[in-house]
């Protein structure tokens, strides 16, 4: 019995004999690092499945793609490579029709060599074999429900009709994001021509996928490269190749990382009060061990043990959590995680995890347990009871915190240069916060000292948080940073939601009609029931701006935006109703010599720093354009209503070539019907659903919203415990505090009353100082990265204010009654005893 | 054979910018195996003494030099092996460990010279009488059967010197009177030597010499 080690057994009687202690210190943990493992294993589970279906997502060895037919080089390059090693997709928008239903598709026209990598999953014929019928065409689940259709049944789809030969279950190169304009669609490319889309079409996809083996490879990627250099055509090798599962999911996974690394750092310092409360509890009988010779670094180690062995527990509780999560959380996470992906708790992640428990645990408590070298054995003959050894951290342990925190952010962020940007930025808004409670402090020292508060109470009160000065110090800083946290993250995702209503007002455009010709918006009109407004596009480059090409200009002015890129010019007569006149008397004066009047955009003229009056030359498909900046026009407000950055007298540019699109607002129930209409008389014509566009891209973003309220929630969690362990650590000294009022003979009420009056001030002050920290950040952050404007979120503060003072009333009352109820009166019969 | 001896001992403590001194100029001898008792008026310095001689603190001044060896000189960590393995301690008020029942508080100083006795242990459960007690803990004893513990647990590493600092202080007369003569008859029967800081006459009377203090110098 005993046997073992006594020294252990003493210190895991004396932590697990306070259920508080263990409870705190596993919640703490088990809250961020369960969210951390589950966002890992949902970022390896993604990485693994895009390194196992590398080949099979891109397409081929080496992909080449473009929106302009491929050039005769490129062409020559691409005859080379044997027809069964090599597929050329079509890709683009155009409606299909059936009975009295229309829908929106994402055609893709192949050739039947289409898989090279990676399997069509069809539903009939499970694996597909190569074979499609003229005629025959393979869609997704969505055109059957949406059109009335079964497998063998007949659609039409531009100027052609089609059988449905099977229903398309998983698409090895499809786009694994969620959201995508219009359902899918496979056809070959041998009966593109019949559809009568191509040719007046102005968005193709040009694609092609090549089979090669590793030396070719190098050489076609090469080659291809130097073909279209100085090309919008983009030429990747499967290695290179960006996806877009890797993007979205990846960059919103980031972001949800970096949020809970945020939540980590907090429940390290909710750690810190634990273990420092745990600690001077204990001061007592480390005296006395120190007094019957316990060696200090036997002492140290006990505790050590202790924490480390709590911080393995937490973990193996987290793990059970993240399993949980992702069992049966599996469906909120579709907005980021294709389906395909399995999803399971990764050994790396775990792995992770308890490295970072350990390491955090150390760092966290490691300033407590050297505190334990100051221990006098000799206090044991003096019943006094020192005071709790205050918050102090040497220089050595600024230093390793630092280090272990740019570590955690170099390995999340993948990169050295944007680890130390995190790491400094936070270690900033933490000096920021200690500053702010020294302040604080002082304030109330002067307001206290100078006799500016008059009543009794409030008085006491504001000596009391004063006298705590280290404590008070802790407790603030650490309560404003977990505010600050949770309101950065309400106040964006606030801003986020406000953005997404104000791109779709009541008022703006709900339908769009795209390759219009001029001479079918009467007919168009008609089956609208009303005039709808159309523009005309006319495609260009830039060629210089105040003389100066844009090679240099690129130089100059940075890469807001690709001025090398084609430019859509347009035509009107007037300014349109969404635009106004910002500089400039007219939208155009008169032509003088060979250089015509334009009118530019504000904030592309802004970018491109012209005047009015300064030359801006185009190269309109092969005819040099001379233009001066007539006038500068700004928009009342975002949203999808088009516009253009450029846009002339209408005799300059009627005659160009040219696409028109229109815009209109009609009852939204009535859009399936025009747009089935339109589909059968006009089939070139493609309708955008905007109304079902935005439902759609609604629902995505909820979904987005969704998981960010979760890990928003978790802060939340952290930022109470982190109250709750500020409580129990700073207890000893509130206790005594009371005893001597007791002592003194105040009313039981007054105590209760100074206790919530404490809580209040110093609660209120903390949510003041991290909350006008998080609306700056989030104000920064929307306008200045996003480019967004900022809104205020007012019920949302109003409501956490509420809360929080409901919470801080609830909690000292709780505390104070535990506090004098149970403890007080011992301690005063000790004092006069 | 002198075991411990001081020389001109002085300890003060910082009172703001002033000081007190509470020890001053303390000579002392104390032979091996003898029972010496301390005097003198509250607040006088016997305990600060006694945290002197027994290594807990280390003086402003002078010398403490137990089995030929400088107290001063040594470090912490030296000091603290030192109470381990030669020096006991009984206090006013017991400081058992709460978390470590009767058993484990007796076999505390063993364990943490990583040493193994519990033949040891049981014998010096058996002679301060708490066989029937040995699983309960700190709590669950009357201040008899704790300071007894006490006693145990300062005796089971065969310590050449035991302190005792008024090691009845919190007890009854009843109970006083049991503590004192076991304490006693251990010190017998184990040969070390005992120095007990006491305000009862009588048992002043029983020690081989008494010491008074006062105003922080023998008297
Ligand atoms: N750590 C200390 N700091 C300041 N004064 C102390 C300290 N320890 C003891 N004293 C003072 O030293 C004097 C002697 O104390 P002590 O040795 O405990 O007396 P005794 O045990 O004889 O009653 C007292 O006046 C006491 O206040
Ligand atoms: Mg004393």
């Amino acid at each position: 019995m005993t046997k073992g080690n006594l020294s252990r057994r003493i210190v895991w009687r004396e932590w697990l004999g306070h259920g508080i202690y263990p409870v705190l210190f596993c919640l703490s943990l088990l809250v961020s690092l369960g969210a951390y493992l589950v966002l890992d294993s949902l970022q390896s589970a993604v990485d693994e499945y895009v390194i196992t279906n590398q080949k099979a997502m891109v397409g081929g060895d080496v992909v080449i793609q473009s929106n302009q037919p491929f050039s005769d080089d490129v062409r020559q390059i691409l005859s080379k490579v044997p027809r069964q090693d090599q597929v050329n997709e079509h890709q683009f928008n155009g409606m299909a029709y059936a009975h009295d239903a229309s829908l929106l598709l994402r055609i893709k026209a192949i050739d039947l060599t289409y898989p090279l990598y990676g399997e069509l999953k069809l539903s009939e014929s499970n694996t597909w074999d190569h074979q499609l019928a003229p005629g025959q065409v393979l869609v997704e689940r969505q055109v059957l429900t949406a059109l009335n259709l079964s497998i063998g049944d007949r659609l039409t789809v531009g100027e052609a009709e089609f059988t449905v030969a099977d229903e398309i279950i998983e698409e090895p190169d499809r786009p694994l994001t969620a959201f995508g304009f219009g359902a899918r669609l496979i056809m070959s490319n041998d009966d593109l021509l019949k559809t009568g889309l191509m040719g007046s079409r102005s968005r193709i996809q040009y694609r092609a996928e090549l089979r090669l083996d590793d030396e070719q490879a190098q050489a076609t990627l090469n080659a291809l490269k130097q073909a279209t250099k100085g090309t919008k055509t983009r030429v990747t090798g499967d290695e290179d190749a960006n996806t877009s599962i890797s993007q979205v999911s990846g960059n919103f996974l980031q972001f949800l990382k970096l949020l809970v690394v945020a939540v980590i750092v907090l429940s390290g310092v909710g750690l810190m009060s634990v273990v420092k409360a745990f600690a001077g509890r204990q001061q007592h009988t480390n005296a006395i061990r120190r007094a019957l010779g316990e060696p200090i670094s036997q002492l140290k180690n006990s505790y050590y043990g202790l924490l480390l062995g709590m911080a393995v527990l937490a973990t193996a509780l987290a793990w059970g959590l993240s399993w949980l999560v992702i069992a049966f959380g599996e469906s909120s996470f579709a907005a980021i995680i294709p389906a395909q992906v399995e999803l399971t708790v990764a050994w790396t992640s775990v792995v992770k995890v308890t490295l970072i428990a350990l390491g955090l645990t150390f760092l966290m408590t490691h300033s407590t347990i050297q505190s334990l070298n100051h221990i006098k054995p000799v206090a044991v003959l003096h019943d006094h009871q020192g005071s709790q050894g205050s918050w102090r951290t040497s220089k050595g342990w600024v230093l390793l915190a630092t280090l272990a925190l740019w570590a955690l952010m170099t390995l999340e962020m993948g990169d050295a240069w944007m680890g130390t940007q995190v790491t400094v930025g936070l270690l900033v808004i933490a000096l920021l916060f200690t500053a702010f409670s020294g302040l604080l402090l002082k304030g109330l020292k002067s307001l206290a000292e100078r006799g500016h508060i008059k009543h009794w109470l409030s008085k006491l009160a504001v000596m009391s948080i004063f006298r705590k000065g280290n404590h008070t110090m802790l407790f603030f800083t650490t309560l404003s940073m977990a505010i600050m946290v949770m309101g950065s993250i309400v106040a964006l995702n606030h801003t986020i939601d406000q953005q997404l209503l104000s791109t779709y007002p009541e008022n703006s455009p709900n339908m769009f009609l795209l390759d219009v010709q001029s001479d079918q918006h009467e007919a168009l009109d008609d089956m609208a029931g009303k005039a709808l407004t159309y523009y005309p596009v006319i495609r260009a480059r830039i060629e210089s701006v105040r003389g100066l090409d844009t090679q240099t200009l690129r130089d100059e002015l940075g890469n807001y935006d690709n001025l090398e890129r084609v430019f859509n010019l347009s035509y009107a007569n007037e300014v349109l109703p969404t635009e106004f006149l910002e500089r400039g008397d007219a939208l155009f004066d008169v032509k003088t010599g060979d250089s015509v009047p334009v009118s530019m955009l504000s904030s592309f003229a802004e970018f491109l720093q012209v005047e009015l009056g300064d030359e801006v030359v185009f190269n309109v498909q092969g005819i040099t354009l001379k233009a001066h900046v007539s006038s500068i026009r700004k928009r009342h407000q975002r949203g999808p209503s088009p516009f253009f950055y450029f846009v002339f007298q209408p005799e300059v540019m009627a005659s160009a070539p040219q696409i028109q699109f229109a815009t209109g607002q009609v009852e939204a129930h009535r859009i399936p019907d025009i747009q089935t209409a339109i589909a059968k008389k006009f089939p070139g014509i493609t309708t955008l659903n905007g109304a079902s566009i935005a439902k759609q891209l609604k629902s995505y973003v909820d979904q987005l919203t969704q998981l960010i309220q979760i890990f928003t929630g978790l802060s939340v969690l952290a930022g109470l415990m982190i109250f709750i362990s500020s409580l129990v650590s700073t207890s000893q000294d509130r206790l005594k505090d009371s005893a001597y009022f007791r002592l003194m003979g105040m009313l039981t009420k007054d105590l209760y009353l100074l206790n919530i009056m404490e809580f209040i001030i110093l609660g209120l002050s903390a949510f003041v100082a991290g909350g006008s920290l998080a609306w700056l950040t989030t104000y920064v952050i929307t306008t200045e990265w996003f480019n967004l404007p900022f809104s205020f979120p007012w019920q949302t503060t109003l409501l956490a204010s509420a809360a929080l003072l409901g919470t801080l009333v609830v909690i000292s009352l709780v505390y104070s009654r535990l506090v004098i109820q149970s403890n007080v009166m011992n301690l005063v019969r000790k004092m006069v005893g | 054979m002198t075991l411990l001896r001081t020389q001109n001992l002085n300890k003060s403590f910082p009172i703001g910018d002033d000081q007190i001194n509470v020890l001053k100029g303390i000579n002392i001898n104390i032979e091996a195996g003898e029972f010496v008792a301390i005097m003198g008026k509250s607040g006088s310095g016997k305990s600060t003494l006694l945290s002197l001689l027994a290594g807990l603190d280390q003086a402003t001044s002078g010398q403490v030099i137990l089995a030929d060896e400088d107290l001063g000189q040594l470090s912490e960590e030296q000091l603290a092996i030192k109470r381990q393995s030669d020096i006991g301690f009984v206090f006013q008020s017991f400081h058992l460990i709460p978390t470590l029942n009767v058993e484990e508080n007796i076999a505390f100083p063993l364990n943490i010279a990583r040493q193994h006795n519990p033949e040891k242990v049981d014998a010096l459960i058996e002679a301060v009488e708490l066989a029937h007690r040995k699983k309960s803990f700190p709590n669950q004893l009357s201040g008899g059967e704790k300071q007894r513990t006490a006693i145990a647990r300062a005796l089971v590493t065969d310590p050449k010197i035991l302190f005792a600092d008024e090691p009845t202080g919190n007890l009854d007369e009843t109970n006083a009177k049991q503590v004192i003569e076991l304490l006693l008859n251990l010190q017998k029967a184990s040969g070390t030597a005992l120095i007990i800081v006491t305000h009862d006459p009588a048992l002043a009377a029983l020690a081989d010499r008494t010491i008074t203090i006062k105003d922080g110098q023998i008297s």
